[in-house]
């Protein structure tokens, strides 16, 4: 109902794919476009929103980023930053991709920068054998393609001559 | 609750729910299986969007990296519109609308190497390397250098004694090279920068062209204004 979404104290139902539900006040869930963009669009709060896509441990670390931003929005940044690097610290590379593709999937910009972030410095400043263990890639080229690529980004490596 | 439902079937793109899979695949199931992957690789399963938005974050080097470990990452790494935005935050705005031939990651590589170029002419210029500024410029009858003392020499020769002159004098102080942008084509470059002298309101307006000979980049024009206080010629204090 319209007049029931007014409630601050709210709740929707959110269940991950693995059918595990999860209670979230409103203004929690609001951190997220998708979820508010469903909320304008009529639907009831009452009904459990589905998120098959993603699994119950990232969704409980997805709804700990959106509660503690949607409870400090308007305090200070400061304390959100240390908050986010703390909230990354330490997560395997597993967990890191599941909070993209979950940050992606729920529209969650914020989360979706810093996890992105994260990786990005993961693999920065990596030989490339690193960077395939890091990211579970398998070498799919020849040694001919190897040596070709190789020459191709060889500019990047290499000072004024 | 119909309703609920029905809306986040529309927000999945109705994607259903498999057992065990917790990251349905994005990849075009013919990709995928074409490439008959054991193991899959964490990157594969990250829709376009987010490797793009991913890519962003990442130094040039560790772009080319990445596009070193297999041939999906190289397609991802090489994304035309993550090397513009490279190039765009590395460089500069201007070049918006141009249409580099060979690509982005091309252009980029051409403009870096084009700075380091010029980057290196004002090392010489601080080391007072006579050897090294006759490598860097072409040895041909055409090029051309215009001093800030407003005197023009022309060909190779005549220009590398401007060179020995121009290091003789001391010149004492520090300067500093801001502004710099370039413009690349296939076989020439041009770049243009500001020099600061001592304090910042007094500078030389600079361009530079290069030609592209035998795999390298070659000086074949410098150009410099007079001295210049908040923009305006100084008065009558060059030095002839």
């Amino acid at each position: 109902m319209a007049s029931s979404i007014e409630n601050n104290n709210e709740k929707l139902t959110l269940k991950s794919s693995d059918g595990e539900e999860f209670l979230v006040e409103k203004h929690v869930a609001l951190q997220s476009t998708l979820l508010q963009n469903m909320l304008d669009s009529d639907c009831s709060s009452a009904d459990v929103i589905p998120l098959p896509k993603i699994d119950a441990r990232t969704l409980a670390l997805v709804l700990g980023y959106c509660k503690k931003h949607a409870d400090a929005s308007s305090s200070k940044q400061g304390e959100l930053n240390s908050f986010d690097s703390e909230f990354l610290k330490d997560m395997d590379m597993g967990a890191l991709f599941n909070l993209v593709l979950a940050a992606n999937f729920m529209e969650i910009k914020g989360l979706l920068d810093i996890a992105a972030q994260k990786i990005a410095d993961t693999i920065k400043d990596k030989p490339h054998q690193e960077v395939r263990e890091i990211f579970h890639v398998e070498n799919d080229y020849t040694p001919e393609e190897e040596a070709a690529v190789r020459e191709e980004n060889r500019w990047a490596f290499e000072g004024f001559p | 609750m119909a309703t609920a439902a029905a809306t986040a079937e529309l927000y999945l793109n109705g994607g259903s729910d498999r057992d065990g899979e917790v990251l349905e695949r994005v990849q075009p199931a013919a990709a995928v299986a074409e490439r008959q992957t054991t193991g899959a690789s964490m990157m594969e399963q990250l829709v376009p969007e987010i490797t793009t938005h991913a890519l962003t974050y990442l130094d040039f080097p560790s772009l080319c990296r990445l596009s070193m470990t297999n041939s999906l990452m190289r397609r991802a790494a090489n994304d035309d519109n993550a090397w513009k935005a490279l190039y765009h935050k590395d460089f500069t705005l201007e070049q918006d609308n141009i249409t580099p031939v060979n690509g982005w990651k091309a252009y980029y590589a051409a403009t870096r190497a084009i700075m380091n170029v010029n980057a290196e002419f004002f090392n010489i210029i601080r080391e007072r390397s006579l050897s090294a500024m006759g490598r860097l410029w072409l040895n041909a009858d055409y090029v051309k250098c215009v001093h800030a003392s407003g005197e023009l020499f022309t060909s190779y020769n005549a220009v590398m004694e401007s060179w020995q002159l121009a290091f003789n004098w001391d010149h004492g102080g520090g300067f500093q090279v801001r502004d710099v942008r370039a413009r690349v084509l296939t076989e020439m470059a041009w770049v243009t920068m500001k020099t600061y002298v001592d304090m910042d309101n007094r500078l030389f307006n600079m361009s530079n062209i290069f030609e592209f000979h035998n795999g390298r980049w070659y000086m074949v024009h410098h150009h410099s204004s007079l001295l210049l206080i908040d923009g305006e010629p100084e008065q009558q204090i060059v030095q002839g």
